[in-house]
């Protein structure tokens, strides 16, 4: 992972929003449609920045890849009762969500 | 005399169950009581309303869940959505279950309602707008002195619906709000089913999914 310093802004400014918040917490937002999960492995914060630039390319492909997908009702019902600590990041409208794998520990 | 507005977040999704009060008679409808029946009546009580319907956007839990423990505590009637929405109420327990609700058996609405209806609370009346996309029934209450819309999960600030569900589709959705809702003017303000209001007008000209400019 980069440090800060050698982030442009945009990077930095969404390194900076990246916090971890409770599935739970999230719900209202899942509700809205406006919940995108991001697999494991994956840069959030260059996804982030990806989506605020509007490369509809890349996001093609991760979406194709099963990268970056939206929360079906199953796995919305599994995180609810699991109710995990995840990485999450906002990307008006949306709010991207990442699981925490140990190596992120 | 007009109407008061009280909205109350209900359900862990948060959901916008609004009372609307009939200022000149004290009659009150609620709309879309999703769960947390304990909170809504507490609202009820704050406005010093007395209830005499519920009114539905829609079939979805957090939307409904909690209408039918409501006609049965208040002796009251149940109206809308539109007929279409049926398969979504009648999935209730099996939603429910799914999602951590509580318990919510299935129920029949008294009255479905169709596009070009009106429903009164008390002396005031609202128009019906069926507005399909994000479920097949969903309908959207217009009270047109206040210019205020309840629009459930059509719209809200800066997004639309989600239409990944079992009979959801995105055209619909987008040509109900697009043709709909917005000739309804801009300065209709919204209560959504989730989130800030809006009013229309803003929408027009922010909202990636449903912007003008993304229409021509």
């Amino acid at each position: 992972m980069k440090t800060m310093a050698e982030l442009d802004p945009l990077r930095q400014e969404f390194l900076e929003q990246t916090a971890q918040i409770s599935w739970r917490e999230l719900q209202p937002y899942y509700a809205r449609g406006a919940v995108v999960l991001v697999a494991p492995g994956m840069d959030l914060v260059e996804i982030a920045a990806q989506l605020r630039l509007d490369n509809k390319q890349r996001f093609e492909e991760w979406l194709a890849e099963g990268k970056v997908s939206g929360v079906t009702d199953a796995v919305a019902a599994s995180l609810f009762e699991e109710n995990p600590t995840v990485w999450a990041v906002v990307v008006a409208p949306w709010v991207l969500v990442q699981r925490i794998t140990t190596d992120d520990a | 005399m007009s109407i008061k507005v009280a909205i109350v977040p209900v359900t862990q999704y948060q959901q916008n169950c609004s009372i609307l009060k009939c200022e000149s008679s004290g009659k009150a409808a609620i709309v879309d009581p999703g769960g947390d029946v304990a909170r809504i009546l507490d609202a009820v009580a704050q406005m010093d309303a007395t209830v005499e319907k519920i009114l539905l956007t829609h079939g979805h839990m957090d939307h409904c869940a909690a209408s039918d423990v409501l006609r049965a505590q208040l002796a009251v009637p149940i109206e809308g959505p539109e007929r279409e929405d049926a398969f979504w109420i009648d999935k209730l327990p099996e939603s429910c279950q799914m999602s951590g609700f509580p318990h919510a058996d299935a129920f029949v609405p008294d009255r479905w309602l169709e596009d070009g209806d009106t429903v009164t609370v008390g002396e005031q009346t609202l128009q019906v707008f069926h507005c399909p996309g994000h479920t097949p029934g969903h309908v959207v209450f217009l009270h047109e002195g206040q210019k205020l819309a309840w629009v459930g999960d059509v719209l809200f600030q800066g997004s639309i619906g989600r239409t990944d569900f079992p009979r959801g589709n995105h055209a619909d959705l987008v040509a109900s709000i697009r043709e709909k809702l917005f000739p309804l003017g801009d300065d209709i303000t919204f209560i959504p089913g989730h989130g800030p209001t809006s009013n229309f007008g803003h929408e027009r000209k922010t909202n990636p999914f449903v912007a003008d400019e993304n229409y021509g």
